[in-house]
């Protein structure tokens, strides 16, 4: 009579349940494992409570939470990927050092032998739990962040564990060996590494897999004795807010892990044990289920009639023919099943997994212009059209004057046109604008005049400027900040004799401009490097430029509302997003409807407990007359009950390459926006976004921000946290914002419970 | 006569420690023994157990390592070949052992099992693995019918046939018997030793025939050595030893015998 296998089950189920939790946490929970609750307020008769972390399980925190507030239960969850993962990490590492050496050693290689008995000796003179956490303690390896810590742990971990299990290998091996038909096979002439290959290692098989099940959880129940010791993987490099943007460890992990809880909460056993019990029984159910599952493997493959062996064979001499022909009707079609129901399980999960959160843009919804400029007539139109939407949403303007909070960008003009050519001796030669060179300062001015080259001179050294006299000078602006070379032309500009300055851009800078600044003698124009490489080689040569302008009105609109938060406590704390509403090309007003697409479906959104600020910023398309200067000079709501800004100005396409991506500006200590960056950038990965690094300037310890002077504004000027997000193209566009706005819809609503 | 085994002074000793407080123990398994064993030709080795009769046929086929001496088959001294130089020459001297049911890999195919020396030595060409295959079953008299069994599945008999199909699909001419019946049934005795009686006329084979039963000696063995203690006492023609014994040993093997017939 057949015996069910319960060990099996058992442990099957439980495995088939970590697994879908590894690869589904957010089935099954709705909290975000990143979000940090340090206080709550209760109701009861009328009167307010206000309790401090850590919160009793109830119907907040099912679980708990912990001394920081987190929510146990999707700590757990989402912990659940890295624990499994570091437990199996390090069981792969162990069979790939104990199997080869165990091997060579069952046949009789000294050195093999050796290896393995010494490393068995040392460790057990020496636990190695104790080796690992000496090792793991020291400073070099509790700085790593998360990749490398990840590495030198499962590193350490597998030397110190593999002795164990190599003994126990090679005692197999050896015992195999010792049985009379190892003999026969040497007596028929068959090669030592053909019977290792096809008699030893087929017999050996089965026992290896059941050990593979038993070194999981014994893995697993190691990390958790490191975690009871403090000793556990993620540490983060945090910038501090409150001096001038240092790195700083901290021994907390942020990153969810069950023996990082351990170790977070193991002072808390007695004032809130349930910190410490669910993630201790997180370890003992998933121990309990690999055990079980090798100890039901056991039963199916170590039988004395299994051909478990025979498979094993035919699997490494890839006989995949024998094998199906072996495999009666009957299983083929449990098999089958199993498999069917395996994967369709999978699909279910996968399609409800993805339902909740879309923003999708209709073909042609609404007629925006295409394009939109500061101070325009196609500006105070989209102003008209984006206020009706806040109207219609029940988005409050934050001041009287109504949304549109309007600043002075002094006088501007807009390029009508511009020209510039060179005269070669073979002719003269029209450059293109905006890609050879773009006028930074001028207005209706026709040049001609030769060039002086000032990119191999000292420009502070100057202080007579006469020999620049009717001439265009060219400098590189590699060698100066912006600072500099504004003080330059200030400089240069004082003497009416100069005809212009061309400035060679950055490596990375755009040579794109709009919007420019008036000058009535002199004009400044950026060049490429090609063409500043094309006047040096023809220096005697001649170039005359020309422009005509457009005065714009000097006032630009950012326009805001707020969406109240429904939650009598937090709901005057805002989450802020910044997006803009200027562009200058086609595609540009795609943008645009997507940025009112989501603001219209996170008004819709369920439990928007915060406020929600929305800001179209003015001017993003100039970093000198964007909004968010003039917003932060005159913040319309309490910065201090912002929980986060996110910046989307930097959204121009509908379809693109690269995330770029930072939430730098949103340290652990603001621990809302941390947790909403963290989440966002999570999600990102999960999404297969690739994020680039904003590039920022580090000088030693210290931390500078970005080039761009508007991704830093909200921060550095309003202790705003901030989290930007822009978009990058490198020509492909495989990618669409609105997988961004998804992404966004599911991460704010999540956070904002 | 064509000589095809010949050893020569063959000597090993085992070095034991039962523990560190006691001395070295050296244990003579064989000591200096001489035999030669001639085309289509049956050498008897009897002695009682632990005589050191499997020390012998391991020796032969340099399954362990001799202490001394010198082992030469079809006039060639395989005595220090390397293991990659012995293997080639493994496919003329073939072993049965003792124990049938643990010498075939019990993860095999009867048919893989055959197929495995033959493959080894390019006996046959890939495409007449098959009909090898059926024609070493048709000469071991098994049906072709246990083909895809596997040896847990088969009797001790069927077992030790099939053993016997692998040591003749190499073509070996001088085969190591150590106590092929031992282990069976004394009705399945009879047939395996017919068969390799058969087998010896049909392929012009010799055998090292190892036993410690004399009737079965008596029934297969041209010359008979005696062995006690690691050492040949007594060694010659079959029926001058089994007529006419010298040795005090060898008489008192034969006495045992009578002993339990007239019982
Ligand atoms: N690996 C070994 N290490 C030490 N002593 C051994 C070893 N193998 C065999 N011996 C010893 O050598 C002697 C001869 O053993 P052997 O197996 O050759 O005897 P045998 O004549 O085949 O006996 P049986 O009739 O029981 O098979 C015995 O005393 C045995 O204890
Ligand atoms: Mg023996």
């Amino acid at each position: 009579m057949k015996k069910t296998n319960i060990p099996l089950i058992l442990g099957g189920i439980i495995l088939l349940l970590i697994l879908f939790i590894m690869i589904f946490p957010d089935m099954f929970t709705d909290n975000s494992p990143y979000t940090i609750q340090i206080v709550r307020f209760i109701h009861e008769d009328s009167k307010l409570f206000v309790e401090r972390s850590p919160f009793n399980p109830g119907s907040d925190f099912v679980l708990g939470s912990d001394d920081l507030g987190r929510d146990i239960l999707s700590y757990i969850i989402y912990g659940t990927r890295l624990t499994i993962t570091l437990g199996l990490l390090i069981a792969i590492g162990q069979f790939l050092i104990a199997i080869p050496l165990a091997l060579l050693g069952g046949f009789g290689n000294r050195l093999a032998k050796s290896v393995i008995q010494q490393f068995n000796i040392i460790f057990s003179a020496i636990p190695a739990l104790l080796i690992s956490i000496i090792l793991l303690k020291l400073d070099f390896i509790a700085d790593l962040d998360k990749q490398s810590s990840i590495i030198a742990f499962v590193l350490i971990l597998t030397a110190v564990s593999w002795p164990k299990l190599g003994s126990l290998i090679m005692e197999r091996v050896e015992a195999i060996i010792a049985q009379p038909f190892i003999k026969g096979e040497v007596a028929i002439g068959k090669r030592r590494t053909k019977i290792a290959l096809e008699n030893v290692v087929p017999h050996l098989a089965p026992e290896l897999i059941i050990l593979f099940f038993m070194e999981i959880a014994r893995n697993l129940s190691m990390i958790m004795q490191l975690g009871i010791f403090a000793v556990f993987v993620g540490n983060l490099g945090i910038v501090d807010d409150k001096g001038s943007g240092f790195y700083i460890n901290t021994d907390i992990s942020f990153e969810p892990e069950w023996a990082s809880m351990l170790s977070t909460s193991r002072t808390l056993i007695s004032t809130a044990p349930w910190a410490v019990i669910f993630p201790a029984l997180a370890f003992f159910i998933s121990v309990l289920g690999f055990n079980l599952f090798g100890e039901g493997l056991r039963n199916i493959i170590q039988k004395p009639d299994s051909r478990m062996p025979l498979v094993f064979r035919k699997l490494i001499s890839l006989d995949f023919s024998y094998l199906w022909r072996m495999i009666g009707k009957k299983e083929k079609i449990k098999y089958s099943v199993g498999t069917v129901t395996l994967i369709g399980l999978f699909l279910i999960f996968s399609i409800v997994n993805k339902e909740e959160y879309t923003i999708s843009l209709a073909a042609d919804s609404i007629d925006l212009p295409n394009r939109v400029i500061i101070g325009t007539e196609e500006a105070d139109e989209t102003i008209q059209q984006i206020t009706d939407k806040m109207v219609q949403l029940g988005i409050e303007p934050l001041e009287e004057e109504g949304y549109a909070l309007s600043y002075d960008i002094g006088p501007s003009y807009m390029l009508k046109d511009q020209d510039f050519s060179i005269s070669l001796e073979d002719g003269p030669m029209d450059l293109i604008p905006n890609q050879d060179f773009a006028f930074v300062t001028s207005g209706d001015i026709n040049n001609t005049g030769m060039i002086h080259d000032a990119t191999e001179i000292d420009m502070f050294s100057i202080d007579d400027y006469s020999k620049f006299k009717d001439k265009f000078i060219l400098i590189d602006k590699d060698y100066y900040n912006d600072q500099s070379i504004d003080y330059f032309i200030k400089e240069i500009n004082k003497n009416e004799r100069v005809k212009g300055v061309l400035l060679i851009a950055r490596k990375s800078e755009r040579i794109n401009s709009i919007i420019i600044d008036e000058s009535e003698m002199m004009s400044v124009i950026m060049v490429s490097r090609e063409v500043s490489d094309l006047l040096k080689t023809n220096m005697d040569s001649t170039i005359s430029i020309s422009s005509s302008v457009m005065p714009l009105e000097s006032t630009g609109y950012n326009l805001v509302g707020i969406q109240k938060g429904t939650d009598e406590n937090i709901g005057d704390e805002a989450i802020v997003i910044g997006m803009n509403y200027n562009y200058t090309e086609d595609g540009g007003n795609d943008v645009l409807e997507f940025n009112l697409e989501l603001m219209e479906q996170l008004c819709q959104q369920q439990g928007n407990k915060r406020s929600i600020i929305f800001m179209f910023l003015d001017g993003t398309i100039d970093e000198k007359r964007h909004g968010v200067h003039y917003i932060t000079q005159d913040f319309p709501y309490s910065p201090n009950k912002v929980e986060g800004y996110i910046d989307l100005s930097g959204l121009v396409e509908r379809n693109f390459d690269y995330i770029q991506f930072s939430a730098a500006q949103a340290p652990i200590t603001r621990p809302f926006a941390w947790s909403l960056g963290h989440h966002i950038e999570q999600e990102f990965t999960k999404n297969n976004l690739e994020i680039r690094e904003i590039q920022t300037r580090h000088i030693g310890n210290e931390y500078y921000f970005t080039d761009s002077q508007a991704d830093n504004a909200m921060f550095w000027e309003k202790g705003i946290p901030t989290i930007i997000i822009n978009t990058l193209e490198s020509g492909e566009e495989t990618r669409s914002i609105e997988e961004v706005g998804s992404i966004l819809l599911e991460v704010i609503n999540k956070n904002n419970y | 006569m064509n000589s095809i085994l010949k050893v020569d002074n063959l000597s090993k000793h085992y070095i034991s420690k039962k523990s560190i407080f006691s001395k070295k123990q050296v244990v003579d398994a064989a000591k200096n023994i001489t035999f030669e064993v001639g085309e289509n030709q049956t050498l008897g080795l009897i002695g009682e157990s632990g005589s050191g009769k499997s020390t012998i046929a391991n020796l032969v086929l340099r399954l362990i390592e001799p202490s001394n001496g010198r082992i030469e088959i079809f006039g060639k001294d395989i005595t220090n070949l390397k293991e990659d130089e012995m293997r080639k020459h493994r496919k003329d001297i073939q072993i049965i052992f003792q124990y049938t049911n643990s010498v075939l890999d019990p993860q095999m195919t009867v048919d893989e099992l055959l197929k495995e020396p033959l493959k080894i030595h390019n006996i046959v060409k890939e495409s007449e693995l098959d009909e090898e295959v059926e024609r070493l079953l048709q000469m071991v008299n098994l049906s072709s019918s246990e083909r895809w069994k596997f040896p847990g599945q088969l009797s001790g008999g069927q077992n030790q046939r099939i053993i016997i199909g692998r040591a003749i699909a190499t073509r070996a001419k001088l085969i190591v018997c150590d106590e092929p019946v031992s282990a069976l049934d004394a009705s399945v005795q009879g047939q395996v030793l017919n068969l390799l009686i058969k087998l010896k006329e049909e392929l012009n084979l010799s055998y090292l025939f190892i036993s410690h039963d004399l009737k079965v000696i008596r029934h297969m063995c041209d010359r008979i050595a005696v062995m006690k203690n690691g050492e040949i006492v007594e060694m010659g023609d079959a029926d001058a030893i089994l007529n006419n014994p010298q040795h005090e040993y060898t008489k008192k093997l034969i006495e045992s015998i009578l002993d339990i017939n007239t019982n």
